[in-house]
């Protein structure tokens, strides 16, 4: 009967695991920023250098920063952990 | 419903709370935070049920709420018959401080000043549930351990005289 129970208990973390796994997916496709192709303030493409990567240029508009609360909440708490951590921790 | 599909209820209820449970306190960091909010009101979610089941059902009935009594604690002392309290006591304190693990969580995603008590009592959740686990151990598969142990000790000592005794 313990084992049993063990066993049910496993399977309801896989399921609820699994569920919180995809709403964690689609929260953070939710929340990406959506991927503009850079132009210039003309409309112009932005200047590519000669191996296609995109360079900055004064014209480029500076990327909008979605503030999210998590995000806002994930650095708080990051910092503050940073702060109580030594580097043997983690 | 037959007492059979109440019992089936109850452990589908205790897999639902101990799996959401585990899936929060494994992802309690900052950076599978979404996952620990799902699990979180998954955990709030089945004490709920668990409230609004065992306020409906009628007496006598297994979704009843236990009603832990300590006056029943002293006399099993005394006498030691019948069941063994902590099975009412562990009923009630384990919903309870895993319901204000889930409450004070839910609160604290949006009061910041609460995720270290959130913290706290779910680390006390955690223990009162490794007690548990350890006294339902103890009941059910503690005797059948005793028995095999007094049986392994008691047949590896018949063997060590019929040793001595043999020339």
């Amino acid at each position: 009967m313990l084992g049993r129970t063990l066993v049910y208990g496993l399977m309801a973390a896989v399921l609820i695991g699994s569920a919180a796994a995809v709403y964690a997916d689609v929260k953070d496709n939710g929340n990406r920023p959506a991927e503009m192709p850079p132009s210039t303030a003309a409309g112009q493409p932005a200047a590519t250098g000669g191996d296609g990567y995109i360079r900055p240029t004064a014209d480029r508009p500076a990327p909008a920063v979605d503030e999210t609360k998590r995000s806002e909440r994930q650095g708080e708490s990051a910092e503050r952990h940073r702060r109580g951590h030594d580097d043997d921790d983690d | 419903m037959s007492a059979r599909g109440h019992h089936a209820l109850l452990k589908i209820w205790h897999a639902w709370i101990a799996g959401a449970f585990l899936v929060a306190y494994v992802t309690a960091d900052e950076d599978t935070y979404a996952m620990h909010l799902f699990a979180g009101y998954a955990v709030l979610a089945a004490v709920a049920a668990r409230l609004l089941a065992g306020a409906l059902a009628p007496a006598s009935n297994p979704l009843r709420l236990p009603r832990p009594s300590l006056r029943a604690a002293l006399s099993w002392l005394a006498e030691r018959r019948g069941r063994h309290p902590l099975f009412a006591w562990f009923a009630a304190v384990l919903p309870t401080i895993v319901g204000i693990s889930a409450v004070s969580g839910a609160l604290a995603d949006g009061t910041p000043w609460l995720e270290s008590p959130h913290e706290a009592v779910s680390e006390a959740a955690l223990w009162v549930i490794f007690g548990h686990i350890a006294f339902v151990s103890a009941i059910y598969g503690g005797r059948r351990l005793w028995r095999r142990l007094s049986a392994a000790l008691s047949g590896s000592r018949s063997t060590f005289r019929s040793k001595e005794q043999s020339p």
